[in-house]
């Protein structure tokens, strides 16, 4: 064997192997290692010691055995390799997270103020199937970008970039339009229902219409528009001249109005069984990571209270969130008769005090119909009330 | 008072065991004369006319110039007799 000029290992045997030991130290030969094992001393030293090592240990009459050291070292490695398994295990677990992760989006960075723009973000986002956790290569971003200019309102611009495992979201806001004050512009006194005309007080135009006769949704109650002859030049030439003004005034009217309600006889509703479950949430970025390892089964209502880490008051990404679920079941509950007639009473009650308030009620024919499924509550009310509502009139220009 | 001297003598010619406790898993022994055993539980080292026995787990040594010894491993105890004692001189 050809001895390079780097570390050896020795195995030295014999009775006087301990007494070789004690002459290399003398002659400062330098090893390392040394160690007694099942009566043979092995240690490692230095090439240029190999000959005085080998002359010393005949000497005494011991027996040496050297090896390279090259196969040794790959052992030396393997063997500090797994003496620290769990730092090389970090190490690779560390590198594959960190593969993964780069592929995920992990934060959604959204460039608005608006509270409602961003829910709507997040929600055309989440429609696409974007959401924390996502790949990013699923993901066509200028396809996006063009749905978010089309659904979002209120912005009239939208750039997605990819910085890492953030999707950073810019916007432009819609720049306001000016409020146009039309008060100033002409106008006609229109009717909103088809009704028979009882009353009317003008203020300003010309009442288009007669006290006790007919007009459908839409017609001009009180115009806005009056033509006019006016003498005019040397030979005092009549010319039909058309004035604009803003036509007000209150016209009354009896009118006809139906509501249908429908009451089945049977309910499904949610009756809460008094179980509730707490559990917790490590929530980072915009990650939940459950704390927590068995399945819930049942239906659930959930209330959810999120505690922020806090440090010098800088809150961080960094959130516990304990949620409280509360168990319910699913009911039929069936409705008598009686429990029906009463919510009829209700509903109309609720009807007339929510819609009808602004009118008066001159009569009322309530029809009940029992179906199959439930019952047809149909309300036909006659109302009397203001029935005139102000339409601008739009010039074409000339 | 031959004692005293003889003291003095031994810290002037640097011949005394000078045991440096580096942490626990490394300790340095100069003026080694001897090894008397080395496994991987005990090391037993004569040095300037002290035994020391240093106690542990996976005990490995390192010899360099010198007449120095480093006792390399997970160190538990280290034991000195003078070896005088031990040899009834």
């Amino acid at each position: 064997m050809s001895i390079k000029n780097e570390y050896n290992n020795y195995v030295i045997s014999g009775i006087q192997r301990y007494k070789a030991i004690k002459n290399l130290i003398k002659q400062g030969i330098e090893c390392e290692g040394i160690n007694d094992k099942d009566e043979q001393i092995r240690l490692s030293s230095h090439g240029s010691n190999h000959k005085r090592i080998i002359k010393t240990c005949k000497k005494l009459g011991c027996e040496v055995e050297y090896t390279d050291n090259s196969s040794s070292c790959k052992s030396y490695r393997v063997g500090i390799l797994k003496s620290h398994a769990g730092l090389v295990m970090g190490l690779v677990l560390s590198a594959v997270l960190c593969f993964i992760f780069s592929r995920m989006i992990l934060k959604i960075d959204i460039e608005n103020d608006n509270e409602q723009v961003r829910a709507d973000i997040l929600s055309v986002l989440d429609e696409n199937g974007l959401h924390i956790g996502s790949l990013k290569s699923d993901f066509d971003f200028v396809k996006l970008e063009r749905e978010l200019k089309g659904k979002v309102q209120g912005i009239s611009w939208a750039g997605i970039s990819v910085q890492g495992s953030t999707i950073v979201i810019d916007t432009i806001d819609n720049i306001p339009k000016p409020k146009t004050d039309n008060k100033r512009l002409p106008c006609n006194v229109i009717a909103l229902h088809d009704c028979i005309i009882d009353k009317a007080e003008v203020f300003c135009g010309d009442l288009n219409v007669r006290i006790g006769s007919g007009v459908r949704a839409g017609d001009i109650l009180i115009s806005g528009e009056r033509k006019k002859l006016i003498k005019s030049g040397k030979d005092d030439k009549e010319t039909e001249v058309t004035q604009y003004m803003r036509a007000s005034g209150r016209v009354y009217g009896t009118f006809e109005k139906t509501a249908e309600f429908f009451f089945p006889y049977e309910e499904e509703i949610n009756t809460k069984t008094g179980k509730t479950i707490d559990l917790s949430y490590l929530n980072i970025f915009d990650a939940d990571i459950p704390l927590f390892l068995k399945d819930i089964e049942g239906n659930y209502t959930y209330k959810a209270d999120r505690k922020p880490l806090v440090i010098f008051g800088y809150e961080l990404p960094i959130a516990l969130i304990e949620v409280e679920y509360s168990e319910y079941v699913e009911a039929i509950n069936t409705y008598t008769d009686e429990e029906i007639d009463k919510k009829i009473a209700e509903s109309t009650k609720s009807y007339e005090e929510s819609f009808l308030k602004d009118f008066e009620i001159k009569d009322m024919k309530k029809t009940v119909k029992k179906e199959e499924n439930g019952v047809l509550l149909t309300l036909r009310y006659t109302l009397y009330g203001e029935i005139g509502e102000q339409a601008d009139i739009y010039l074409n220009k000339q | 008072m031959n004692n005293s001297i003889r003291k003095k003598l031994r810290d002037m010619a640097f011949i005394n065991a000078y045991i440096s406790i580096v942490d626990d898993k490394s300790v340095v022994i100069e003026n080694v004369s001897n090894i008397n055993e080395c496994n991987d539980i005990l090391a037993s080292i004569e040095a300037s006319g002290y035994l020391i026995k240093v106690w542990g787990s996976s005990l490995s040594l390192s010899s360099y110039e010198n007449n120095i010894i480093e006792v390399n491993g997970s160190i538990s105890a280290i034991e000195l007799e003078k070896l005088s004692r031990i040899k009834g001189k």
